[in-house]
């Protein structure tokens, strides 16, 4: 390669013409493609309703289905399937019967790109789901600026998504963490009104440091000579929690508020109870911990007695209480028919989101008289209200927030009450008025 | 003569080529794929630039998810966070890729082989672990998002994207092609030799890596706001290997080589993830299959049989 400095002017307009020519034969085969591609779109009135198209409704959804989340995925994918084979068994949503398409959530670098293929390249009209606070803040600008099609997500919590950004096509009709942490902070000053000192170990990430921002900080407000030890934070999937059990032994506090989750929520649970932090504590009180997988792990020998310890979470399978509300029990039967096990909250947020797109579909055929297009939808979503498990759900028009009412309960043994896991009992209720910040307001720094 | 031509396929007639099918894509290929091609024609013009310290200077960095990652938050950090605008935003990220370039790269080349590779690694989770946790700068693992994004819609930037990475290309092969760009293949092929004859060597390998980081760095500054967000997971470790897998799947001795490579990686991982969720699994085994059965890439086995040495 040793003959030359770069390219002669002759070489140049050699290769510039070669580029036109490539151009030109390029734009010609894409003329063609572009032609064939075209196919128009017919609507149709199989389905008994005018202007409504025959095709099913083909609904992407995007859940954690693989590694240590997976569980979560598995349970939001059967409470979807539950819902879907519902519908579709009563005819659908205005005739149309209701398809998924599903990616994974755990293939952290394409969650933008899948979101994006499953609406333009697989059809999906509608999108549910996201586990990760992170992902539903990413995919802000990519659902609201690019596909503009509705995105109701029924897991991420973060209360950034609904009340720092302003929403057309995005709604949650999950509980987020804000309303669960305030309530916790109600619950602590009203049971243990002599508290002087609070400590907290959560995640080290996000989650994390925001629960405790809203808790103390509204704990504060209600106790104002409440001491706050400085908070522990630890990553994700830690194993041992030795040292963390000791400093907050010596910090000698009267509650202690912990935002870990999952597996790691049981392992530290397991852990300060055998090394006798939890027998100290006048509260242990924690977030998360109403989540049956949590509580499976966590396992009936485990549950300490002389401590109260409080949980909570988006939803729990027994309240509202089945006798006064048959709607939670026969979703709960309907869901150990088919799966064998108890529902996490992910499955009762996930049912509920598509029997929010039913309902809003719906409601924008009453108006239109036709199939709603996206934007129409996502208008019909707005103060919109409908029937869950965990109650009945109303989808705030300001920020696209559902809200229903807060729970929190006391960790018992579940096995004299014919559970395979600890359960919550006695459990104090509160109504979204109470815990709900204002619409566009939040503890937690937008920027 | 052979040989001239050879260099033009793999040079400005590749490039031109390129550039003609790259440009008509939208015309055809709908948003998705378009899209698509956007991400793929990034992730190459990285792999180039790994490549250009790689397969050019000999040296293995396994760390230039960091340059990606830099120039990716340096212009959202200049857009969400200074409000600075396109052009301040991509002068901000330049100035970010370059002032980490020089300072790892001094400390990094102290060393060669395995060793540099384990720096250039071990760096680029320094880094990673800065922005993970300056949570005021960088939003933390949240990361920054909200971008906006030059002429709106995905289909007009798309233009934006292959034209900006035309130009590199063909600046990064002409540079490649005067005299301090041939010293890179003299230092690879035998450094002591190289310093005999009296290149400074090692200010040489630097001036490689600092070239190398900034035109990955460069392809990382399109790409935010291609997607309007960035989250550190641009830097983590293992799309350092995503970079060094494209850079091997086309052909590192080949200047498209890892361009292509690039683009063909976003269409199999597009098609593997159809097919599994473990489609990592795939990408395994073709990168097993490709260095058993084409050790020189996809593009270098395919110049091999231009140049009719099949």
């Amino acid at each position: 390669m040793g003959e030359k400095e770069g390219v002669s002017r002759r070489d140049f307009l050699k290769i510039a013409g070669t580029g036109i020519v490539g151009l030109a034969i390029g734009l010609g085969a894409g003329y063609g493609l572009g032609k064939r591609a075209a196919a128009p779109t017919t609507t149709e009135t199989a389905t008994g309703f005018p202007g409504v198209p025959s095709k099913p409704l083909k609904v992407g959804f995007m859940y954690f289905m693989t590694g240590a989340l997976g569980t979560y995925g598995q349970m939001a994918s059967a409470g979807l399937e539950l819902a879907r084979d519902e519908i579709n068994a009563a005819g659908g949503i205005l005739g149309r019967k209701v398809e998924f398409t599903s990616k994974d959530e755990a293939d952290r670098e394409h969650v933008i790109d899948n979101l994006v293929k499953m609406v333009e390249d697989e059809g999906a009209e509608v999108l549910i789901g996201l586990d990760s606070s992170g992902d539903a803040l990413k995919v802000i600008k990519t659902i609201e600026q690019d596909l503009q099609v509705p995105l109701i997500v029924t897991h991420a919590a973060t209360p950034k998504l609904t009340e720092c950004n302003d929403l057309k096509y995005i709604f949650r009709v999950s509980m987020y963490e804000e309303p669960i942490d305030i309530a916790a902070a109600h619950l602590a000053a009203e049971n243990y009104p002599d508290t002087v000192r609070v400590a907290s170990i959560g995640p080290d990430y996000a989650y994390g440091w925001d629960s405790w921002t809203v808790f103390s900080t509204k704990l504060k407000e209600l106790l104002p000579n409440v001491e706050f030890v400085d908070p522990i934070y630890v990553p994700l999937g830690t194993p041992d929690y030795t040292s963390y059990i000791d400093s907050l032994i010596s910090a000698e506090p009267d509650i202690l508020f912990s935002s870990l989750w999952g597996g790691d929520a049981a392992n530290f649970f397991k852990q300060a109870k055998a090394k006798g932090l939890l027998g100290r504590l006048k509260a242990y009180i924690n977030p998360m911990l109403g989540a049956t997988d949590t509580l499976k792990a966590i396992g009936d020998e485990n549950v300490p007695s002389g401590v109260d310890v409080w949980g909570s979470g988006r939803y729990w399978f027994l309240y509202p209480p089945h006798d006064v509300y048959p709607f939670n029990k026969q979703f709960v039967d309907k869901f150990r028919a088919k799966t064998g096990e108890y529902p996490a909250y992910v499955a009762g947020t996930s049912y509920t989101a598509l029997y929010a797109l039913k309902a809003a579909v719906e409601r924008a055929y009453e108006e239109l008289g036709r199939w709603p297009d996206p934007g129409e939808l996502a208008k019909a979503l707005e103060g919109l209200a409908v029937a869950g498990p965990m109650g009945p759900v109303y989808i705030r028009p300001d920020d696209h927030q559902g809200m229903y009412e807060v729970y929190w309960g006391k960790l018992v043994k579940g096995g004299p009450e014919g559970y395979p896991h600890p359960i919550l009992k006695d459990l104090r209720v509160f109504s979204p008025s109470r815990v709900f910040p204002p619409p566009k307001t939040t503890y937690v720094k937008c920027g | 003569m052979a040989g001239k031509s050879f260099m033009e396929v793999d040079g400005p007639l590749g490039i031109a080529v390129l550039g003609a099918v790259l440009l008509t894509v939208p015309l055809y290929a709908g948003p998705f794929y378009t899209r698509l091609v956007a991400v793929g024609v990034l992730y190459g013009l990285a792999a180039v630039g790994f490549n250009v310290l790689f397969g050019y200077t000999g040296l293995l960095s396994f760390g230039h998810a960091m340059f990606w990652g830099l120039g990716a938050y340096g212009v959202a950090i200049g857009l969400v966070k200074l409000g600075l605008g396109y052009a301040g935003s991509f002068a901000l990220a330049l100035a970010l890729v370059l002032g980490v370039a020089l300072a790892t790269g001094f400390f990094s080349l102290r060393h060669t082989k395995i060793y540099f590779a384990m720096l250039t690694l071990a760096f680029a989770q320094l880094v990673y672990a800065v922005l993970l946790k300056w949570r005021d700068v960088s939003g933390g693992d949240e990361g920054l998002y909200g971008l906006p994004r030059p002429l709106g819609s995905v289909e007009r930037f798309y233009y934006v994207v292959v034209v900006a990475v035309l130009v590199m290309l063909v600046a990064v092969w002409r540079f490649l092609e005067t005299p301090l760009g041939l010293a890179f293949q003299t230092i690879r092929d035998n450094p002591y030799r190289a310093e005999v004859v009296g290149y400074p060597v090692s200010r040489i390998r630097l001036l490689s890596y600092v070239v190398s980081g900034l035109i990955t760095g460069v392809a990382g500054m399109l790409y935010s706001p291609l997607q309007g967000a960035v989250t550190p997971d641009s830097l983590y470790w293992t799309f350092s290997a995503a970079i060094v897998f494209m850079a091997i799947l086309g052909g590192t001795r080949v200047f498209l080589g890892p361009f292509i490579g690039g683009i063909l990686y976003v269409f199999i991982a597009n098609y593997a993830m159809d097919v599994t969720e473990y489609w990592l699994l795939v990408m395994g085994v073709i990168l097993a299959a490709i260095v058993y059965l084409f050790p020189s890439g996809v593009v270098g086995a395919l110049m091999k049989q231009l140049r009719g040495e099949g």
